[in-house]
């Protein structure tokens, strides 16, 4: 256990995945906002009752809720620009440990994991990279592996005791998830679906999935699944459950907090492409412009001599192909669907390309499309054109 | 720099090396034993990532008179939020029987079952 913990202390982590959740995770706290300054404001009403934690707690006055809320508006703000990150995180930090536990009316569950996340952003250095003081001060690569480790963990924790604790009979009856569904809106449920068997069948997938993300985020093999049962989750309980504002948040706070599972090692994977073909081109522009967690080398297949990957020129000129730093170099679709499984727009949802049907018929679009695509060669010295080709 | 001085530098580094594996084991035994507690205890409980759990179980509050009378205290008005994770009892003993000449406050739960908390 001791060289365990000695072993995550002295890891590190890339700077970039830990960035991107820190812009995801501070604009779920400024999402958020609205609704903890709203309940901060009404404590502060001399009417309203005062429920502290510990008796000696100070009675919220207006001027202090407005000072909590301001202070929250701009820290998280400035966190998720990346602004004096480390002092923003800080000040964020005690600001949603100061609104938590003023009073037991405050509290939630996502108010209650922004507090950790917070804190661990901070002591991270999340700044280090895609913000204002990497501008300023230059971008770093990595940052100390054990607080983004610590968060990964925060994660799992989350959607284990969320599990664990619906596995009960009043929720696997399928009565708690009939009474959040939502009533009205396009969304809404029809009543006649509230019966036992469907309500039963939703409680149980409600369960199975989050035991599977906590069991599965932190597998390379499970991982992509992860991500896809991750999408599904989010997105019912945003769209089909009530309330909506707290659900969003909610999964605007977790879902960032999946990218530094991906263990995305800075120019760790390297993508060949045929740079005499300005279709190829045109899709490796994109997949550079998307690539902001700077984890994909682009090797054209003109450098490939000079590479040393296990990549011959003749695979390269057919098909796009990803060498990962361990395992099967890919080819063709597959190699795409890798791309974007390491692209923050896509890591969600691209794992449903892996599967059989859709991986053949993606396969077969793709031998089409690169079989009948017209290719330019780069010109020769003397500006001529040096051929076109199809391959 | 001196022998003397490398002491107390090494020792500080040794310190240090042990701080963060002292943060991460401490971070992880809060954070697993607080919600591992909290499976035990009736559900929604704080701090146990119990999300959706259970149905949320907001008592009527009743404040009983000297004369034995009882009516209904308005909690939405009386709460900026009413959690099912709430101390009831020990809040609406402060707030309500200080406030008011109410002998007792009567609790009723959603399942029915009554309790009576002493305004004495």
């Amino acid at each position: 256990m001791s060289a365990f913990l000695w072993r995550i202390a002295e890891s590190r982590a890339p700077a970039r995945p830990l960035a991107l959740a820190r812009i995801g995770a501070a604009a779920a706290m400024l999402l958020e906002l609205p609704n903890s300054g709203g309940t901060l404001l009404r404590l502060a009403d001399p009417s309203v009752i005062h429920a502290p934690y510990l008796a000696w707690t100070p009675r919220l006055t207006e001027p202090m809720a407005w000072a909590l809320i301001g202070l929250w508006l701009v820290s998280a703000l400035a966190l998720m620009l990346g602004w004096r990150a480390r002092w923003s995180g800080a000040v964020l930090t005690a600001t949603l440990a100061t609104v938590l536990f003023a009073d037991q009316q405050t509290y939630s569950n996502h108010l209650f994991l922004m507090l950790p996340v917070a804190g661990l952003l901070t002591v991270a250095d999340s700044g280090a990279a895609i913000s204002l003081d990497a501008r300023r001060v230059g971008s770093r690569d990595w940052v100390a592996g054990w607080p983004v480790w610590l968060l990964c963990g925060q994660v799992v924790i989350v959607y284990a005791f969320a599990a664990l604790s619906k596995m009960n009979p009043d929720f696997l009856s399928g009565s708690v998830v009939a009474s959040y569904l939502r009533r009205d809106g396009v969304l809404a449920i029809p009543g006649s679906w509230r019966s036992f068997e469907p309500m039963f069948v939703l409680s149980l997938l409600a369960v199975s999935s989050e035991a599977f993300l906590a069991l599965s985020l932190w597998s390379s093999r499970r991982r992509p699944a992860a991500m896809v049962i991750g999408l599904g989750l989010h997105g019912f309980i945003t769209g089909w459950l009530s309330p909506t504002m707290s659900l969003l948040v909610f999964s605007v706070l977790m879902v960032p907090l999946y990218l530094p599972f991906l263990d995305v090692e800075p120019a760790g994977r390297v993508v060949v492409w045929d740079d005499g073909c300005g279709f190829c081109e045109g899709w490796v522009r994109w997949f550079r412009r998307l690539d902001w967690m700077h984890g994909l080398r682009f090797v054209p297949r003109s450098s490939l001599a000079s590479a040393e990957l296990p990549v011959d020129e003749d695979a390269a000129a057919r098909a796009l192909q990803f060498v990962p730093p361990h395992g099967r170099v890919r080819g063709g679709f597959a190699a795409v669907t890798r791309v974007l499984e390491l692209l923050p727009v896509s890591f969600l949802w691209a794992p449903l390309l892996r599967l059989p049907p859709v991986a053949a018929i993606g396969e077969r679009v793709y031998r089409r499309v690169a079989a009948n695509r017209s290719c330019e060669l780069p010109l020769r010295a003397s500006g001529a054109p040096a051929e076109s080709r199809r391959t | 720099m001196t022998a003397e001085g490398a002491a107390p530098a090494s020792a500080g580094a040794l310190r240090r090396g042990w701080l963060v594996p002292a943060l991460i084991a401490a971070f992880l035994v809060v954070q697993l034993l607080v919600p591992t507690i909290a499976l035990f205890g009736p559900r929604p409980a704080r701090f146990g990532w119990q999300m959706y759990s259970a149905l949320p179980d907001v008592p009527r509050a009743f404040v009983v008179e000297a004369d034995g009378s009882e009516h209904e205290i308005d909690l939405q008005h009386l709460f900026a939020v009413q959690r099912a994770e709430i101390d009831y009892v020990a809040v609406l003993r402060t707030g309500v029987c200080d406030a008011t000449s109410a002998t007792a406050i009567r609790l009723v739960l959603a399942d029915g079952e009554s309790q009576e908390v002493s305004c004495r």
